[in-house]
């Protein structure tokens, strides 16, 4: 492959040329010729059937003809209009009015980035192979009657959604901008952000239909060395035809594929991504998705959000303390409520167990059932309720409320505290900031259900002990799952189930960056007072 | 991890599969006994118990539902005699469509008929069947114990759930079955509990007899049976003796003669300290009290330290007054140590509750009783002066 400016290094290469489950092509091994007519009618061949290839015959000099070829629709036309045709049709014109038109070779022309096209990105190739890719990854190709060296000039552009607030993480308090389908604004927006040459911006391509950009991104020194290597490895290895949102390469490369547990962090935010790398994690983005994987993750990261640490402590504390109460709820409190109204009637309040057996006293299922009845229709709504278009999607809160809610209850199928039940847990599940995490809970509220409604109590002991043996023993990118807690490290419980204050909090997570722990000039020393200058 | 999660997720589909052998007890399936009352007859144990009706207490989605139930009340009552108090319930069980959970038992009433013959033998079942809460709260009723339970208590869903508010307003610590207990097996301590009669809710004659559920005594035990009640004022007063009063009142007659001052005692603090020279045993019972005064019928005016002092002196005087005459019934005429005086002597000196309590019903009535009291009247209300009355009626000293 020839030269390629500035679209990063090419370390990663492209996986291979061949297509999964295709023949290899005629035309793979072939070079370009230097005749135009024979190129023209192999390009033809290869494009066969493509609508959306556009072709145009230039002169570029008196008697030398070139070959323009690229997609429309995904170059930059503006800028092939202003930089490449406008200046290539002028100096031919004033070539052609230069008194003795002399005739030149092609080989005597001075390159075409150097006179005539003004666009940064070009690179040369002579394998059709390189071509085809080229101009399939939003390259203009120019062909020049008489050279066998084709020149690829990189304009991506084309109609992309623009930078807008991320719709799955909304805040208060913080940035508004969120990611977008095109890998380097995206990258660009971190960028903005770390401004220091040792955040680093691994590049390689992944699936051999796609060729998707993938970009790991870390800062040198901060992240473990080992973590960053292994990501690139996993990468590396990946053989698929298609990438196409970044939860393939999350199942693809993560430690446990058969945990219930999220074991990778996604996010839109790149103040997320941000906080992230400066902690030492690694950002794995992925072209055409806004959402950014982000390794290696603990469970207590899933537990926080970035307004967490926009927010003045005391607040930041007591949401997360509301979070930490509510997954208890989340998980449990229906496994609970079937445990203790079919095995443990003593064991809650006289006054209450006869206002729940006041209220059930005419339901016709057990408990048990009548809880997965209703966990069954909440999922169900709420799936409804993503998939419907808008427009549709009120129509099914509607019924919801009005039908699950109330009717059922007057009719006598539900009981009144069965649906406080399942809304309570509906809206604890939604207080766990990362959704792969809250629909794990979810997800695990059904077996813990069972268990509760065969063996009561112990039932939910079994599961939860289940839940925390598997917790623990779980890694991401090899660090335990449970870091800070298990294996416990004094320092991080700043940031667990608590956060102080950023003046207190001086050290890096003890997992991540290894080396070099400090962040916080320990001069400041915690006390903001000592600082004041008054 | 593979297999584990498939072993995991196939153990749980077995139970799916076996449902036949489901043990679970749905709530519908479940009576709840919230009070339940012991008396005698003929030499049996009657056990009436009070069970809840759930589909009567008006929660949402149970109208029509419920069915079997008589009336409006939110309970019925099922009554059994049997040869021990467990074969008097199962009497009951055999008789009631829903398993009979005992754990909500708010209260547990005695006959005083039964607590005569003695109390010890019935509370086996309650320590050896852990489902039966030893929190209930005991209780010794006026006549045949059953009849409060029918009782009309328009405040409370449940008779017995009233007998318990009132127990908790009548003691600091209400005597729970294991407080009962461990009275009944510590040295130097008699039981002594609540008693709960029946009362005119209107002057007699007046409309419909209604009868109210009230704490009218104190039943005194010695051992495990009843050997006498204790009524009246001095109820107030050997309650606030045994550190129990929640926050008595006193009623002290005006320094003139004229009149009542009502004092309520809000925070009080009474201990046992006995000086023991050989059989001769002086109980010094130290009271401290304070407390507002919370009404003034006298014409005796509040302002001014002097007055305030006089006050607390006349309200000392009529403390000791009232609980001399309460002990001397106590020691005299019932010989139940219900302050637990044995108690208070076994703790200083076990040496010499040794020695004492082999004749410790001989010592009991002969122990001096001497009563320090130091109340402090802290507040006078909003007004000094009675409030009714004219500057010159008030007399001061």
């Amino acid at each position: 492959m020839g030269r390629r400016n500035s679209t990063g290094n090419s370390a990663g290469a492209l996986s291979s040329g061949t297509p999964l489950g295709l023949p290899s092509p005629p035309w793979e091994k072939l070079p370009v010729q230097k005749s135009l007519d024979q190129n023209i009618q192999t390009l033809k061949t290869i494009f066969k059937d493509c609508s959306d290839m556009i072709y145009r015959t230039i002169d570029i000099a008196p008697d030398i003809k070139a070959f323009v070829v690229y997609v429309e629709g995904i170059v930059f036309s503006a800028e092939l209009e202003a930089h490449m045709l406008e200046p290539m049709v002028e100096a031919y014109v004033r070539m052609k009015s230069a008194v003795p038109a002399e005739r030149i070779e092609a080989s005597q022309l001075e390159p075409l980035e150097n006179t005539r096209v003004s666009l940064s990105q070009v690179m040369t190739a002579d394998q059709w192979i390189d071509i085809v890719e080229g101009i399939l990854n939003s390259s203009v190709a120019v062909f020049v009657d008489g050279l066998s060296e084709v020149h690829l000039f990189n304009i991506k552009g084309g109609i992309r959604r623009p930078v807008q607030e991320p719709e799955t993480e909304s805040v208060i308090r913080g940035p508004r901008e969120g990611f977008t389908e095109m890998l380097r604004i995206n990258t660009a927006l971190v960028r903005f952000k770390i401004k220091t040459p040792n955040l680093k911006m691994y590049s390689m391509v992944l699936g051999t239909n796609t060729k998707t950009d993938i970009v790991v991104s870390y800062i040198e020194g901060l992240a473990d060395p080992k973590v960053v290597e292994d990501v690139k490895k996993r990468l590396k290895d990946i053989k698929i035809d298609g990438v196409l949102e970044s939860g393939y390469l999350e199942e693809l490369i993560e430690d446990h594929p058969y945990s219930p547990f999220p074991q990778m962090m996604y996010t839109e935010r790149p103040d997320s991504i941000a906080a992230q790398l400066l902690e030492g994690r690694c950002a794995i983005f992925v072209d055409g998705t806004p959402f950014v994987l982000t390794v290696p993750v603990t469970f207590f990261q899933l537990m926080q959000a970035t307004e967490d640490y926009y927010e003045r402590f005391f607040i930041t504390n007591f949401i997360r303390w509301i979070r930490y109460i509510f997954l208890f709820i989340a998980l449990f409190l229906p496994a609970l409520y079937i445990a203790v109204t079919t095995y443990h009637q003593d064991m809650l309040p006289t006054t209450l167990i006869l206002s729940i057996a006041a209220a059930r006293e005419a339901i016709p299922f057990p408990a048990l059932v009548e809880a997965m009845m209703m966990e069954i229709s909440f999922e169900a709504l709420r799936e409804a309720g993503i998939r419907l278009p808008k427009t549709v999607g009120q129509a099914v809160s509607i019924l919801g409320a009005l039908v699950i809610g109330q009717a059922a209850v007057q009719a006598g199928i539900v009981s009144a505290p069965m649906v406080i039940i399942v809304s309570m847990t509906g809206i604890a599940s939604f207080t766990i900031p990362h959704f792969n995490l809250a629909i794990t809970i979810r997800l695990l509220r059904f077996p813990l259900m069972l268990l509760a409604g065969v063996l009561g109590l112990f039932g939910i002991i079994l599961g939860v002990t289940w839940i925390l043996v598997h917790v623990t023993q779980l890694t991401s990118l090899g660090v335990p799952y449970m870091s800070g807690v298990s294996p416990f490290h004094g320092s991080d419980h700043k940031d667990i189930f608590v956060r102080a204050p950023w003046w207190k909090m001086k050290r890096r997570p003890s997992w991540l960056s290894k080396e070099n722990q400090e962040r916080e000039k320990p001069e400041i020393n915690g006390t903001p007072n000592s600082n004041k200058v008054w | 991890m593979k297999r584990s999660l498939f072993t995991g997720v196939l153990l749980l589909c077995i139970p799916l599969a076996l449902s036949g052998c489901w043990d679970r007890t749905e709530i519908n399936d479940v009576a709840f006994v919230i009070g339940s009352a012991v008396d005698k007859e003929k030499g049996l144990y009657r056990s009436t118990l009070q069970i809840a009706l759930p589909g009567n207490l008006g929660g949402s989605g149970s109208e029509g539902g419920g069915g079997g139930t008589e009336g409006n009340k939110s309970y019925y009552l099922e009554s059994k005699t049997g040869l021990t108090l467990r074969n008097s319930n199962m009497e009951v069980q055999a008789g009631n469509s829903r398993n009979l959970s005992f754990a909500h038992r708010r209260t547990l009433l005695l006959g005083d008929d039964f607590a005569r013959g003695g109390i010890a033998s019935m509370l086996d079942q309650f320590a050896r069947i852990p489902q039966n809460r030893l929190s209930s709260l005991v209780a010794v009723t006026e006549g045949p114990a059953y009849k409060i339970l029918d009782a009309s208590a328009p405040m409370e869903q449940f008779p017995s759930e009233m007998v318990r508010e009132l127990m908790n307003q009548f003691t600091k610590r209400p005597v729970t079955i294991k407080y009962l207990a461990n009275d009944l097996l510590s040295e130097g301590i008699d039981v002594s509990l609540p008693y709960i009669s029946l009362q005119e809710a209107v002057p007699e004659g007046e409309g419909q007899p209604k009868k109210n559920i009230q704490i009218t005594g104190m039943a005194l035990f010695k051992e495990d049976k009843l050997v006498g009640v204790l009524r009246g004022q001095e109820v107030r007063m050997i309650n606030l003796a045994m550190n129990q009063a929640t926050s008595p009142d006193v009623l002290v007659s005006g320094p003139n003669g004229n009149g009542y001052v009502t004092i309520r005692f809000t925070e009080n603090v009474t201990s046992l300290k006995p000086v023991i020279h050989g059989d001769d045993i002086t109980m010094h019972i130290s009271i401290l009290a304070k407390g507002s005064v919370i009404e003034n019928n006298s014409d005796y005016s509040l302002g001014g330290e002097k007055n305030m002092s006089k006050l607390e002196q006349s309200a000392s005087k009529e403390i000791i007054r009232q609980i001399h005459s309460g002990m001397r019934l106590l020691q005299d005429k019932y010989h139940s140590d219900a302050l637990g005086f044995g108690r208070a002597i076994l703790q200083k000196d076990p040496h010499a509750w040794a020695r004492l309590k082999n004749h410790w019903d001989e010592v009991y009535p002969t122990v001096k009783v001497v009563i320090d009291t130091n109340l402090h009247v802290e507040n006078i209300g909003a007004v000094n002066k009675p409030f009714g009355r004219k500057d010159k009626e008030l007399k001061n000293d």
